[in-house]
């Protein structure tokens, strides 16, 4: 089944001289992990926003196409409409806080969805669970270390019991423990519930491990669209648009130019030890 | 007696925040003229508390840093700035000014030299990094990358010894960082002391000679980074591990690959050599 799919996407700011998103569509399935990387500027932000109806709703411009969620046209359903159905952490949590607790904050969309106070606990208590910030329910957001943080804005979107969770960098600001938190939360989630995941990120090296499909933005335009065993199969053109490639795999290419013969590039550190080891012991070229 | 070459030194330096944070610890920690530097661990390690007090945005709550030979306490942001220019994890922070112009002449302007020289200095630092088109560009029409480039030549303008930078990577992608890293490299090329705190190991493992790994207000390690990366236990202690392609050759060892390897190239050039054999 079809979560998203959007269909010509285009749309330019009231301030832009180009279309910052321009001629995009894609669609994807449901209980998918979906993971973008591009450039700065590629139109990454733009493209998670009009996912979730605050483009065009909550901004000036100009769109053309569209984008359908569920079942749901964005330009007909608001925002708070379509939140039930879509949620989304972005890379600052700190900017999403809006209460003193943490309880608090996950409780806010559910107040606002009028729903009974008992389903409201209920979610709360699930939510953090997942997350596992359960123990710091009555702590003040802002006290929490980043890892934290990030996961009290995941914990309040997945309240909402979205079917799609779009999370824009949410590793940006975090340290390497912090980021791995992140992450093994989106894995659980997946594995889970099945919830249909679009990830921004830059950590290749790490994503690779979760990623169905990889999206390469650029210039608002999707340059590449693959599985995830093969976004990098052309590995210099991946490299020209500014995509970081995972080291084990820029080590295979060179390799792999030089003469050796593997049958892929190893896009994990596991995988790569295999492959290596094989290499070494049997000679290569 | 300090010993000539040592630009910065910490002797037993304790932070404490608003009585109860300790979030610097009884550091010992001396760096020397020329050396490129990462300062590495988890947030909270005590990272930028450190390096702040290398230009007396902090003040000791007891200890010495002594700043080419100067003693943090008794001396004026002036004095230090001059020494020491610091660029903060966010470039907006710092940026004040209507022109990148104006913003690379307001330091040397605050420690009162002479107009004739703050001006040669800005069109020496805008023709090296090629800012000519953005000098009369106000900095916050700029994109974060170049913010972040004007902050730190907003430094260099008041031609310190020492450049800290506080993670170059936020908010940029690949290109921008390592472009950013290899603005740092260059300078440090003419002489300056470079010290960078980030998150992302492989720009450690590219650009700096030796790393220090702070853990919980403590230096943990300080040693060469490929010896640094040797050791993953210590590393895992402080939730860091390094970067990919040293955890591969660890975990080839067993071919004699050293553990220390430390980009792609030189793993490239040890697996060839292997393979040849």
């Amino acid at each position: 089944m079809k979560e998203i799919t959007v269909d010509s996407l285009h749309w330019k700011y009231a301030t832009s001289d180009r279309w910052v998103l321009d001629d995009v569509s894609f669609e994807v399935e449901q209980g998918e992990f979906l993971a973008i990387t591009g450039p700065t500027g590629a139109g990454k932000t733009t493209l998670c926003l009009s996912l979730t109806g605050i483009i065009p709703h909550g901004y000036n411009g100009v769109w053309e196409g569209i984008v359908t969620v569920g079942t749901l046209d964005t330009r007909r359903y608001a925002a708070a409409s379509l939140a039930q159905h879509v949620g989304i952490v972005f890379q600052d949590p700190e900017s999403q806080f809006l209460t003193m607790s943490v309880r608090d904050e996950i409780a806010f969309g559910l107040e606002n969805l009028a729903l009974p106070r008992d389903e409201i606990t209920k979610r709360i208590e699930d939510a953090s669970k997942i997350v596992r910030i359960d123990d710091c329910l009555d702590r003040a957001p802002y006290e929490l270390s980043g890892g934290q943080k990030q996961r009290v804005a995941i914990a309040a979107s997945l309240a909402m019991q979205p079917e799609v969770l779009i999370l824009d960098e949410p590793t940006g600001q975090l340290d390497p423990v912090g980021k791995m938190e992140v992450f093994s939360v989106l894995e659980e989630l997946r594995r889970t519930k099945s919830i249909t995941i679009l990830l921004v990120e830059h950590l290749t090296e790490e994503i690779v491990k979760y990623a169905d499909r990889m999206m390469l933005l650029y210039n608002g335009k999707i340059e590449r669209l693959e599985k995830t065993s093969k976004f990098f199969d052309d590995v210099d053109f991946v490299a020209k648009k500014g995509v970081p490639i995972p080291q084990v795999t820029q080590l295979g290419h060179m390799l792999q130019s030089q003469g050796a013969n593997l049958s892929h590039l190893p896009l994990t550190l596991d995988e790569s030890v295999v492959m290596y080891s094989r290499l070494l012991d049997h000679g290569g070229k | 007696m300090m010993i000539e070459d040592t630009v910065v030194e910490t002797r037993q330096l304790e932070h404490v925040y608003s009585g109860r944070v300790r979030a610097v610890r009884g550091v010992d920690l001396k760096i020397r003229r020329g050396e490129f530097l990462a300062i590495i661990g988890q947030n909270g390690s005590g990272k930028t508390t450190l390096t702040k007090h290398f230009n007396g945005l902090l003040k000791p709550t007891s200890g010495d840093v002594i700043v080419n030979g100067l003693n943090t306490k008794n001396a004026s942001i002036a004095q230090l700035a001059k020494r020491v220019g610091y660029v903060f994890q966010n470039p907006d922070h710092q940026l004040c000014m209507r022109t990148v112009q104006d913003e690379l002449s307001f330091g040397p302007r605050n420690l009162g030299i002479d107009p004739a020289k703050i001006k040669a200095r800005v069109d020496n630092i805008i023709q090296m990094f090629d800012l000519e088109r953005y000098r009369q560009t106000h900095p916050f029409l700029l994109g974060r990358a170049d913010r972040l480039r004007v902050a730190v030549c907003s430094t260099l303008t008041m031609e310190p010894d020492i450049v800290v930078v506080d993670e170059p990577t936020t908010g940029q992608d690949m290109r921008q960082s390592y472009e950013l890293m290899e603005m740092l490299k260059n300078l440090n090329g003419q002489g300056r002391t470079m010290v960078f705190i980030t998150h992302n190991m492989r720009l450690v493992a590219e650009y700096a000679r030796r790393t220090v790994v702070m853990r919980q207000g403590s230096i943990v390690m300080d040693d060469r980074t490929s010896e640094v990366f040797s050791h993953p236990d210590i590393l895992a202690d402080t939730f860091l591990s390094p970067p990919q392609i040293t955890q591969l050759a660890q975990k080839l060892g067993k071919y004699g690959i050293p553990s220390g390897v430390l980009s792609v190239k030189e793993m490239d050039g040890i697996m060839n050599e292997l393979i040849d054999k």
